[in-house]
């Protein structure tokens, strides 16, 4: 009997989902994709589904359902080459995997709202944030040097959001622009980005006080 | 956790904009603050910590691990009971904010600990030098007891999956009230509270912590919470007895007992002064 395939569940925008995207096209990991185009859609299934913690983006593979995008993109990295295998490593994409989130949630809140507090954090204290990448990410091809991991494809959509938020945003981050084209050369990547699957945009909730 | 709802939730007043400026400062500890004199009177035992304040001189001869966080709870106290709890002797670096409210005492520090994302909490172990709390709470768990991460990949996934809930509501809803409080966000969060603390409650069924009935690490993260939230709206457990339970019996560990009853123990506050609402 064929085994059904799993199925992730997001919106119909690349947000928080799409690196989750990315890594299963990396590692050729077959899934069927619920894209939500309302909320009315989402609110319909919402409480139905029997996940513990109802919100997109959703796993639900078997018994197993589960939600938070970091949780997702890990489940799927673990017992793969996207998983770092030494203490270093480990210790390394923890780390990036937490400074990462900082800087994606300071722009995407700045956007949700348009206004200050965020407003001021997105402005002041995001960029020395995106310095410090910037300055840890030199002479290195992914976070971990040369072995590309999970926390790579987070970084990848940061820098595609800041991007698309502001097309200049990386002229003055020459390593992470560098990085950017890079990773849209990995020949998984290029493929799935040349797919009619591929979500091109918006990156955020179109509703946003400042959409991209 | 992204979720395109009316926007609503996320307006606050113009009269919040400064304290809550301050709030996501604190959430990233992206502001500096030079530190003050030995902060001897607010703990008991002056020896734990390291040096004045302009000594970063941290070396690897040192073989106690140093903390580096704000004098309050904060989220760094779950650091500090993962090392009571790993029976491990740790040195503390406590920052003040100044006299006038501040970040003035971390900068002094900031650039000059070698760390690649200056922030607090930092941690020193030997060679290794870690930002970011929850990297700092799974690297001592890998290194001094794995299991507190999940003896079985089902588990490290459940735990993932709490880990970033309990995030959200506690940096983005929980400190959002308390440190640009108004009503109407001190109600957001407390409305907010109900259902997501209702569904940590489902969730843990009869298990004696949150994934199981072993612990692990998100256990610690979810007792600070838990004791975070209390503090703020003293009946926010009455409806859930079983996160009331795991209060009590983190409290009851015999390592955290311990810990509780020590003069290294920092009973509060839990925010910092410059919070709308300090707690």
């Amino acid at each position: 009997m064929a085994e059904s395939k799993p199925t992730l569940g997001y919106w119909k925008i690349r947000g928080l989902a799409q690196p989750i995207r990315f890594l299963l096209t990396y590692l050729d990991v077959d899934v069927n994709e619920k894209r939500y185009g309302t909320f009315e859609e989402w609110q319909a299934d919402k409480l139905n589904l029997g996940l513990a913690f109802p919100n997109v983006p959703y796993l639900i593979d078997g018994d197993l359902k589960l939600t938070e995008s970091r949780a997702i993109l890990r489940h799927f990295a673990r017992d793969t080459a996207l998983n770092p295998n030494t203490a270093d490593a480990t210790r390394t994409c923890d780390m990036l995997e937490n400074v990462l989130w900082d800087i994606w949630f300071g722009l995407l809140r700045y956007c949700n709202s348009g206004v200050d507090p965020m407003k001021s954090y997105f402005e002041n204290e995001i960029p020395k944030k995106i310095g410090y990448l910037n300055t840890f990410m030199e002479n290195k091809k992914f976070i971990l040097g040369d072995q590309i991991s999970y926390v790579d494809f987070i970084l990848y959509e940061i820098l595609y959001h800041y991007t698309t938020y502001s097309a200049e945003y990386l002229d003055k981050y020459s390593v992470l622009s560098q990085y950017k084209k890079s990773f849209e050369a990995i020949p998984a990547i290029a493929k799935y980005i040349s797919s009619e699957d591929y979500i091109k945009g918006p990156c955020i909730n179109p509703m946003a006080k400042i959409p991209f | 956790m992204f979720n395109p709802l009316p926007l609503k939730k996320y307006q606050v007043s113009t009269t919040c904009i400064l304290i809550i400026l301050n709030y996501l400062l604190y959430c990233s500890s992206a502001t500096e603050e030079t530190c003050t004199k030995p902060l001897g009177n607010s703990v008991e035992d002056p020896s734990l910590i390291k040096g004045d304040c302009q000594s970063s001189g941290h070396t690897m001869a040192d073989s106690k691990p140093l903390l580096g966080y704000w004098n309050i709870r904060g989220l760094g106290q779950t650091v500090r009971f993962l090392l009571a709890y790993l029976d491990v002797d740790f040195e503390e670096k406590r920052y003040e904010l100044t006299p006038e409210l501040t970040y003035d005492n971390w900068y002094a520090d900031k650039e000059k600990l070698g760390l690649d994302f200056p922030n607090l909490p930092y941690l020193f172990d030997g060679p290794e030098k870690i930002t970011e709390t929850r990297a700092i709470l799974k690297y001592l768990s890998r290194t001094r007891k794995p299991e507190l991460l999940g003896k079985a990949a089902e588990i490290a996934t459940k735990i993932d999956m709490v880990d970033n809930f309990l995030y959200d509501l506690y940096y983005i809803e929980f400190a959002g009230a308390v440190y640009g409080y108004t009503d109407e966000l001190a109600k957001a969060f407390k409305e907010t509270a109900a259902v997501r603390l209702g569904r940590l409650s489902t969730f843990m069924k009869e298990n004696e912590w949150i994934t199981g009935n072993d612990i692990t690490y998100v256990d610690f993260f979810l007792y600070e919470c838990l004791y975070q939230f209390k503090k703020f709206d003293a009946n926010c457990l009455d409806k859930f007895p079983n996160l009331a339970g795991l209060i009590t019996r983190f409290e009851n560990l015999p390592e955290i007992k311990k810990y509780i009853g020590s003069p290294k123990f920092l009973q509060g506050p839990i925010t910092l002064a410059s919070a709308a609402h300090p707690l």
